[in-house]
């Protein structure tokens, strides 16, 4: 685990299908890796609900969305898919400037992530 | 009651024998009186003065008064009443016109109420008669005093009388004055000596004007006595006058005048006038009176022939100004068309003067349309409705018409004779008409008319010099109308190619001057422009074309235009200054030579790169520093080589500093080197001023050679005062090193005032940009690191992220396509430049605004 900039992942497996990756403080180009790693762990384990918690989270760039598509792209074919629970305003807008907040339906709550459903955007 | 006599001369003084003989031999009476009764004793001597009986000696106040000239009675009674309070007193006996007396006394005090009046009287006659004397010879004085007073402003007066009628003036009324004469008269005898003409009087009443304002030399009178004697004729009665002259009777009887002196002017031995001097009631005249007299007509000569050379002078002179003007109407018609003016100005001027010259109440011009084959007033003076209104008079109708088509002069002395076109002309109903045709090269340009309101004979005079003017005009307005269009072509291809507006960068303020040269009729090829780049960088260019008009001007535009070009290339100010002279060299033919300057202002760097192509240097002065020209980056000018290599050179240009960048008709004059000139403006240029326009037009007032002086274009520029100082990063190459960027650039943004979603925002953008120059491939081991810049000027921040690998095309899905797009949606302004040397992203956000 990278110390930089306060990056955490933690990784909750809710059942054998369902797992919330939590991620906390800045992902980029450098700390970025260990989220990737983390999640393709859990879909090479055979979950299929992954629900990664940017609610810790001050910031992601690119590289960040990168990840999470390449998560995205990998659950599709295992009928998988990727949830984000995201309350800051500001990473949101990083989604929102992409189109990317058409992809991944993103929450306010884990509950609401882990529930499935519409996304709240 | 009554008491001894008590006599004195003071108060309490008693009589004493030794007194008495001495006032006894001197003849003094001494007297006593009682105020209540009236009642007076008196000596003597008293009596004897008063020529009393002297065996009574005393009385009453009446006796005394009796012996007292009726006309002095009052004072002695006035003066005895009052005597309690003492008497001084002096008076004349009766019937003697010799003899006065003096009375003095004083009160004596008794111990009871009743009062005594003591003194003495002694005679004054021969003090009395002196005073007299005296008193005579003063009012004699004065009066001699006032006489040649009033003879010196009389000179003085007629000192400055110029005309014959100033002098006449000022000779009849200081007559009065002086002498006290009740009228006065000048008359001047014609050259024939025949007949005396009225040149002016004073005095006498309206009839006698008539009579009297001409009358032959020989008419028995004063005058012709005066004249015929050459001396004064005096007159000291009415009856000597009848009695002198029987004939004169009646017109006396009118005039009132009962005495006279008659004096004749004379001027070098000549008898040409007199001057009557006459008063109401007869008259002795003395020495002085006729001394004064002979005085005043003497001046009078002298001024009155002094005003009929003045005259004559004037009279030539007026003649000869005549004469001058004409000739000047014409010698001005003739300059007018010399100097360089607008055509509009030019011909104005011209009507002007024509009409000036000719004393016309209107002068008009007409230039001929050759395509509408009619004429269109183009310049008026008397008529200008005609120019404002746009009248067109076709070829060979009304009066102008019928003079372009014959091509010949022509005058109307009637115009209601002749069809007229011009409603204006009709309207304001000409009397007289004279036109000529404008003929230039045996071609038609126009045709000139002057008109008068009142019906007027054109002299043969007129019609040469209304023909001298067209002919002189017509080479003008031919020569003008070319010269014009021409200029209007230079200018307004000059004008265009300056720029309409200044950018307006947040870490810069800029301003400019262009003041075209004054002399001759062409543009210069001074030109200046200021290029913002959309990364924050400014770029100033300040060139000098050689040569003037529609070439210079023209090539001036190619190379401002291509300058833009290579500019926005990324080129930087070496490598365009050479392939602008790649340009001039191959632009054509003819001969181009410019010279050059070109700045590239860093608003991150704080500094400036330019480099100059034989222009002089541009003025740098740094917050605190004494002005310095910039040296560096000198070479040859534009067109002159192609071999020539351009250099940079790189300067501090930190917030505070201000650049001044002209032309060398700011520096240079003909009464200055252009040494002189830049060391001149060095020290007019100390410190950065407030106000960039204030400086420019000071600048231009005190440098610009004015009129005649050669093209100015000015450019200044001042940093501004930025919120926070530049930040600028270096770290290696490395994913590491992002969060440690973000880091500084938050903590930066903050000093900059920026709000936390700017912060936010803009820490991704350079984060994105940041992340693509760790992801260059890298052209060295040594060139693994990149540079973050960062300014904050005028609410707008600008980031600059540089790498030295090589750059790479984002492909299409990945992330560093989603980065660009990052930084574009963050930010207002992205440019990525790509050199050998590496990657530049240049990316800028306004604060406070919309993202």
């Amino acid at each position: 685990m990278k110390q930089t900039a306060g990056f955490r992942v933690n990784t909750e497996r809710i059942d054998d299908m369902t797992a919330v990756i939590a991620v906390a403080g800045e992902v980029d180009l450098y700390t970025a890796p260990e989220l990737k790693r983390e999640l393709l762990a859990v879909i090479e384990q055979g979950v299929r609900r992954v629900v990664v918690d940017l609610s810790e989270a001050t910031f992601i760039d690119s590289t960040t969305l990168g990840v999470l598509l390449s998560g995205v792209k990998r659950l599709r074919p295992l009928g998988g898919e990727l949830a984000v629970v995201c309350t800051d305003r500001n990473i949101r807008k990083i989604f929102e400037i992409t189109l990317l907040d058409r992809v991944f339906s993103i929450h306010d709550e884990r509950g609401a992530a882990l529930a499935g459903g519409v996304s709240t955007t | 009651m009554e008491r001894t006599t008590s006599v004195g001369v003071g108060r309490g003084t008693r009589q004493r024998p030794g007194l008495e003989l001495a006032l006894a031999a001197t003849s003094v009476g001494v007297f006593e009186l009682r105020p209540e009764s009236g009642r007076m004793r008196w000596t003597k001597e008293f009596a004897s003065l008063h020529g009393l009986d002297a065996d009574l000696l005393g009385g009453t106040v009446d006796v005394l008064e009796a012996r007292v000239h009726p006309d002095h009675r009052a004072r002695l009674r006035a003066a005895l009443e009052d005597s309690p309070h003492g008497i001084h007193v002096q008076y004349r006996l009766d019937g003697s016109e010799q003899c006065w007396l003096e009375l003095r006394a004083q009160p004596i005090s008794e111990s009871d109420s009743s009062a005594l009046v003591a003194g003495t009287c002694i005679d004054v006659t021969s003090s009395a008669r002196r005073y007299a004397d005296e008193y005579r010879s003063r009012l004699e004085a004065e009066a001699a005093l006032r006489r040649m007073q009033g003879l010196q402003t009389f000179t003085a007066a007629l000192g400055e009388a110029a005309r014959t009628a100033d002098v006449i003036d000022v000779v009849v009324r200081e007559v009065l004055v002086v002498l006290g004469a009740e009228a006065a008269a000048v008359y001047r005898l014609r050259d024939d000596g025949a007949t005396f003409d009225l040149l002016g009087s004073v005095g006498y009443p309206e009839e006698l004007h008539g009579e009297w304002s001409s009358f032959s030399a020989d008419t028995p009178a004063p005058a012709s006595a005066a004249v015929a004697a050459n001396a004064l004729v005096v007159v000291e009665s009415p009856e000597e006058l009848v009695r002198r002259w029987p004939s004169l009777a009646d017109a006396r009887k009118v005039a009132g005048d009962a005495a006279s002196v008659c004096a004749p002017l004379e001027i070098e031995g000549r008898v040409d006038g007199v001057l009557y001097v006459a008063f109401r009631s007869p008259r002795r005249f003395d020495e002085d009176d006729l001394a004064t007299v002979t005085t005043i007509a003497e001046e009078c000569s002298h001024a009155l022939e002094r005003a009929r050379l003045y005259e004559a002078q004037r009279d030539a002179r007026a003649d000869a100004l005549r004469l001058a003007r004409r000739l000047r109407a014409l010698q001005s018609v003739i300059d007018a068309t010399l100097e360089s003016q607008s055509l509009d100005e030019l011909l104005r001027e011209l009507l002007e003067r024509l009409r000036e010259a000719l004393g016309t109440d209107t002068a008009s011009f007409f230039v001929f349309d050759e395509e509408r084959n009619d004429l269109v007033a183009r310049a008026a003076a008397g008529l200008e409705v005609e120019v404002t209104e746009g009248v067109r008079v076709p070829v060979g109708q009304g009066f102008a018409g019928r003079i372009a088509a014959q091509r010949e002069p022509w005058v109307v002395e009637d115009v209601s004779t002749i069809e007229i076109y011009s409603p204006f002309l009709r309207q304001h109903g000409l009397g007289s008409l004279a036109g000529v045709p404008l003929i230039a090269d045996e071609r038609l340009v126009g045709v000139l008319d002057v008109g008068t309101f009142e019906r007027r004979d054109f002299s043969e005079d007129d019609l040469l010099l209304l023909r001298l003017v067209a002919s002189r005009a017509a080479l003008a307005v031919e020569q003008a109308v070319l010269h014009e269009r021409h200029r209007t072509v230079a200018e307004t291809l000059q004008r265009s190619l300056l720029p309409e507006r200044l950018p307006e960068p947040p870490e810069y303020a800029l301003g400019a001057r262009y003041v075209p040269g004054g002399a001759g009729l062409e543009v210069g090829g001074d030109w200046y422009d200021a290029i913002a780049f959309g990364d924050g960088r400014l770029g100033i260019v300040v060139g000098d074309v050689v040569g003037r008009g529609i070439v210079a001007a023209a090539a001036m535009g190619q190379l401002r235009n291509a300058l833009r070009a290579y500019a926005f290339e990324g080129l930087g100010p070496a490598a365009i200054l050479g392939r602008l002279n790649q340009l001039a060299l191959e632009i054509d033919a003819q001969d181009l030579f410019a010279t050059a300057v070109l700045m590239v202002l860093d608003p991150c760097r704080n500094e400036l790169r330019m480099s100059s192509a034989g222009h002089p240097p541009p003025l740098l002065v740094l917050p605190d520093a004494p002005a310095s020209y910039l040296e560096g980056g000198r070479s040859l000018p534009l067109g002159a080589s192609r071999a020539t290599s351009y250099e940079d050179a790189v300067a501090r240009f930190p917030p505070g500093a201000l650049l001044l960048s002209f032309t060398d008709g700011l520096v240079e004059r003909r009464d200055m080197s252009i040494e002189q000139g830049l060391e001149r403006l060095q020290k007019a240029v100390s410190g950065v001023p407030h106000d960039l326009e204030a400086l420019l037009d000071h600048l231009l007032a005190e440098f610009s050679a004015g009129e005649h002086g050669d093209d100015v274009a000015i450019v200044a520029v001042s940093s501004l005062e930025r919120p926070v100082e530049p930040i600028r990063l270096r770290h290696a190459a490395l994913p590491s090193s992002l969060a440690q960027v973000r880091g500084a650039l938050r903590e930066w943004l903050n000093r900059a005032h920026a709000s936390d979603e700017e912060v936010y925002e803009i820490a991704v953008a350079c984060n994105e940009a940041c992340t693509n120059a760790i992801e260059h491939p890298l052209r060295s081991p040594d060139s693994a690191f990149f540079e973050v810049e960062g300014t904050c000027a005028g609410g707008v921040v600008t980031l600059v992220i540089r790498d030295f690998g090589r750059w790479r095309e984002p492909r299409d899905d990945g992330d560093r396509g989603r980065g660009l797009k990052f930084i574009h949606a963050l930010m207002d302004s992205v440019d990525v430049t790509a050199t050998e040397e590496g990657t530049e992203i240049r990316m800028r956000r306004t604060l406070g605004g919309p993202a």
